[in-house]
């Protein structure tokens, strides 16, 4: 059954979530006040009961193409409400008040070692600034829209998602569907972004057609060719990323153009 | 503009306006629900609710952010003046805090939120969900126009979001960036999520004062008021049962130490990258998260409020109004947070009163609910016929 799969899965080592369903038939059993244990123990087993019903998994998931997001279901248990609600309540039937300590800081120890604490995951990065994005997003930023109000740039994958929640001014020239689907459907320019070796032709030739005026490279990336064969030019290096500007944009005629011939 | 005024700006469009608004349906609440964090709480449930109504219509109609920009807020300057005038007796009692110094538990579930503020301030998350989020709102911000037609990424004209573009909280985001002159994606990942935090913890302590409500309250040397005398009398019942060795918890040290045991076990419940708890972490101001963990917490608090109590409030005839008022918001509000809270938002509603209703012998609780619900179900199932037909799924 998909239910069983997505719960068992949505559970992790399920050691909370059995702890939770045994919290749900403790209060269902012991709780004398009709508004709680309706509340808290008789909702839960009907959202429990609901979850796991094929027609109403056929309905939510299947017919209405959710079926990546039908764990969002379980977000109905209230399960920290409960699991912590009839450990208090368990704790305040003992006999005898060390009892209850010794059993609150035991559950506590057990909650710790079946869990996972949030701060392992590894979606978070250290904030580097208010933004919450890497300095050298904000940095880059900065000088690319220095006296530029809006400039299209091409910026490796590992800074790609922070760039446009700086600003708004930074446009690029791919993202979401690379970074949520993978590359397999992606342009060539975009797979050659990802190489520590890239095609500098293949490269060149997608971000200049998608009117690319900067390409951004980490200075460890080590391309086949130089980028001014290709008519990009290195204009400085910002926190370990070389910043390149395309030669047959109107924007390096304008502005950088002079400053080369200067040097 | 200065930092200090942005900073002003936030506190005035994130805390005040809201704060005021909220104050006349936490006025139509019982008394024991006077408290700031219910003005807070129920105003900005009310302010995103109308932000709902408003930007529904605005995004199908005329498509132009411009004046939506200019004149909701305005809306809510008024609505927020009109709700503390009419609730201007009640501040006193609303502004009456009182913090339990001695009280260890207190601290522990301060410095426990305060700890999960710290590290949502000073974590940044790497997620392609929150950049497309976060990059839409920048995008609306920085342009007049329509809502959602700003591929996040590369910045271009695309068509409309359907998905999406319906639910305004990234809207709201960038009506903020627009008032505030603070940058969306702060708005969204410091003062909102710090909001969202606040908001979870002190849902939860409500939940707790009712889940241990039948605790004795302890001993208070004051007896200035009656209230203060209530609860020395109820006190003295508690010294009697401490005559056995059992642990008698007094009221207040019960729910401070379950608000901390959820703490706790929201920290520990990231089991998998699906539960509430996780995105209540990691994903603390998207709509998914508001959901879970505000609303639907929020949504039990009031059906046991509901079954519990049928409490005068100065409208004889219909004394649970308020807290009809907030269920029909809560609505409004799940959409606004997005396809999960479209669908199950009314549905967790309808059921939690459906079944708060026959479990206590009360069917006025789902009736009314259904009747409060109407608005908000107009505009779901109109919005659900829009994504059905461009999935495909209906006409055609």
């Amino acid at each position: 059954m998909p239910t069983i799969k997505i719960l068992t899965e949505y559970g992790g080592n399920c050691t909370l979530l059995l702890y939770y369903i045994l919290c749900v038939i403790y209060l269902f059993v012991r709780e004398k006040n009709k508004a709680i244990k309706v509340a808290l123990s008789v909702l839960s087993i009907i959202v429990l009961v609901l979850f796991a019903m094929p027609f109403v998994y056929e309905i939510l998931a299947v017919k209405l193409s959710e079926t990546d997001g039908y764990y969002r279901m379980l977000w109905l248990l209230p399960t920290s409400i409960v699991s912590a609600y009839a450990t208090i309540k368990i704790a305040m039937e003992l006999p005898h008040k060390y009892a209850s300590y010794g059993l609150i800081i035991i559950m506590l120890i057990c909650f710790a070692i079946g869990g996972n604490i949030v701060y392992h995951s590894p979606f978070f990065v250290k904030a580097e600034n208010v933004y919450q994005v890497p300095d050298a997003v904000v940095d880059i930023c900065d000088y690319i829209t220095e006296d530029n109000p809006v400039v299209v740039a091409t910026f490796p994958m590992e800074l790609c998602p922070y760039v446009r929640q700086y600003t708004a001014n930074v446009l690029q020239t791919y993202g979401y569907d690379e970074l949520r689907r993978g590359l397999s459907d992606s342009e060539d320019f975009v797979k050659e972004m990802t190489e520590g070796n890239p095609n500098l032709e293949i490269l060149t030739f997608g971000t200049r057609y998608h009117g690319s005026q900067f390409v951004i490279l980490h200075s460890s990336v080590k391309p086949v060719g130089k980028m001014e064969d290709y008519d990009y030019y290195l204009l400085t290096t910002i926190d370990g990323y070389n910043v390149y500007i395309d030669g047959q944009s109107p924007l390096y005629k304008e502005k950088y153009e002079s400053v080369f011939k200067e040097d | 503009m200065s930092v200090i005024i942005k900073v002003l700006l936030c506190i005035l469009w994130m805390v005040i306006i809201p704060g005021c608004i909220g104050c006349l349906p936490t006025k139509l609440m019982h008394k024991k629900y006077h408290t700031l964090g219910f003005v807070l709480l129920n105003g900005y449930i009310c302010m995103f609710g109308i932000f709902q109504m408003l930007y529904f219509p605005t995004a199908l109609k005329w498509k132009d952010s411009a004046y939506f920009y200019k004149y909701v807020p305005l809306l809510f300057v008024i609505l927020g003046f009109v709700s503390l005038a009419l609730s201007f007796k009640k501040l006193k009692q609303f502004f009456h805090i009182r913090v339990p110094y001695k009280n260890i538990f207190f601290y522990i579930v301060l410095v426990m939120i305060a700890f999960m503020i710290y590290k949502r301030v000073t974590l940044g998350v790497n997620d392609p969900d929150d950049s497309y989020y976060m990059g839409i709102a920048m995008a609306d911000a920085a342009t007049d126009g329509a809502f959602y037609f700003h591929s996040a990424f590369t910045g271009g004209d695309i068509m409309f979001q359907y998905r999406y573009g319906y639910m305004g909280l990234i809207t709201f985001y960038s009506m903020m960036q627009r008032l505030t002159g603070i940058s969306a994606s702060v708005v969204a990942h410091i003062p909102m999520a710090i909001m969202v935090f606040l908001a979870h913890y002190y849902v939860i302590y409500e939940i707790g004062k009712i889940l241990f409500d039948k605790l004795p309250v302890k001993v208070v040397k004051s007896k200035e008021d009656k209230e203060d005398k209530e609860e020395t009398e109820v006190a003295k019942g508690a010294e009697e049962k401490k005559k056995d060795n059992k642990w008698h918890p007094d009221k207040e040290s019960a729910v401070y130490l379950f608000t901390a045991m959820v703490a706790f076990l929201d920290l520990f419940y990231n089991v998998s990258v699906y539960t509430s708890q996780t995105f209540l972490f990691v994903r603390t101001w998207h709509g998914k998260s508001i959901f879970a963990n505000v609303i639907v917490p929020y949504v039990l608090l009031l059906m046991i409020i509901l079954a519990s109590e049928n409490q005068d409030v100065g409208l004889k005839k219909f004394p649970n109004l308020g807290y009809y008022i907030i269920t029909g918001f809560l609505v409004f509000v799940s959409l606004m947070t997005g396809s999960t809270g479209m669908i199950l938002g009314p549905l967790f509603i309808g059921l939690s009163a459906l079944v708060t209703a026959i479990g206590n012998k009360k069917p006025g609780i789902f009736v009314y609910t259904l009747l409060y619900m109407i608005p908000a179900m107009m505009m779901i199932i109109r919005i659900g016929l829009i994504l059905l037909s461009a999935k495909g799924i209906i006409f055609g």
